[in-house]
């Protein structure tokens, strides 16, 4: 399995155990009909935090024993593959964010009946919310297209 | 899957020819991961002109002795 692979795999491994637990905590208040804003904000200061630092303690320590540089330049196979997987997720992300855009009108009015005490505040965290999960959702899917096409190639 | 490129190449007989030259050893003198170098042998990824200019360099021929195109003047192009 080559570095670049590891890569891919850390990387999907960390975002979903991370990431599926912060929206897993969201979703817990969203069931609830309890959103704290500090609270979620702190966890997602900390799931950063973590990711960051799993990700490049995990990769440091597949270079120093796969004997490799970190930070090695790529590769034209390996830049080819990250461009494929770039053009998807982006242009998915991009379709995704339309879609958030579009369902705000329709979350607005959920939000005044679900958290009727703070129905902005709500929707403002939800907005945010479900842009970090597009995001890492196509994150998630660049890496998975990257996993799939080294597996191809190997 | 897309099927392979219409060109085969001889990387893995020249390399048995510099006394078995590693897939690492020739991925080093040109820059690449022995991963690449594995696929291009296999035929699973078709190099730049660069990077087949510079395989052929490490042994020391023509680009024509290492690749060859397979398809006939008649192939189906893609755009």
């Amino acid at each position: 399995m080559s570095f670049r692979e590891k890569n891919a795999w850390f990387a999907v491994l960390t975002t979903l155990v991370v990431w599926g637990f912060y929206f897993w905590t969201l979703s817990v208040g969203i069931a609830e009909r309890h959103l704290d804003g500090g609270a979620l904000l702190t966890l997602f200061l900390v799931c950063m935090g973590i990711t960051l630092v799993l990700l490049l303690g995990l990769n440091l320590v597949a270079a120093r024993l796969a004997r490799q540089q970190f930070g090695a330049p790529e590769d034209e196979l390996e830049r080819a593959v990250d461009a494929r997987a770039l053009r998807f997720s982006h242009g998915l992300l991009g379709f995704l964010l339309l879609g958030v855009a579009a369902g705000c009108a329709w979350l607005a009015d959920w939000c005044t009946t679900a958290f009727p005490d703070d129905p902005t505040g709500s929707l403002a965290i939800l907005v945010a919310n479900a842009i970090i999960f597009v995001s890492v959702l196509t994150e998630v899917l660049r890496e998975i297209i990257h996993i799939v096409h080294y597996r191809r190639m190997a | 899957m897309a099927s392979p490129p219409p060109i085969s190449n001889r990387i893995r007989r020249l390399r048995f020819d510099r006394d078995e030259m590693t897939q690492q050893d020739l991925a080093d003198r040109i820059g690449m991961t022995r991963q690449t170098v594995a696929a291009i042998e296999h035929n699973k990824y078709s190099p730049s002109l660069e990077a087949a200019f510079r395989i052929a360099e490490v042994f020391g021929v023509e680009i024509g002795e290492v690749f060859q195109w397979k398809a006939g003047p008649n192939a189906e192009t893609k755009p």
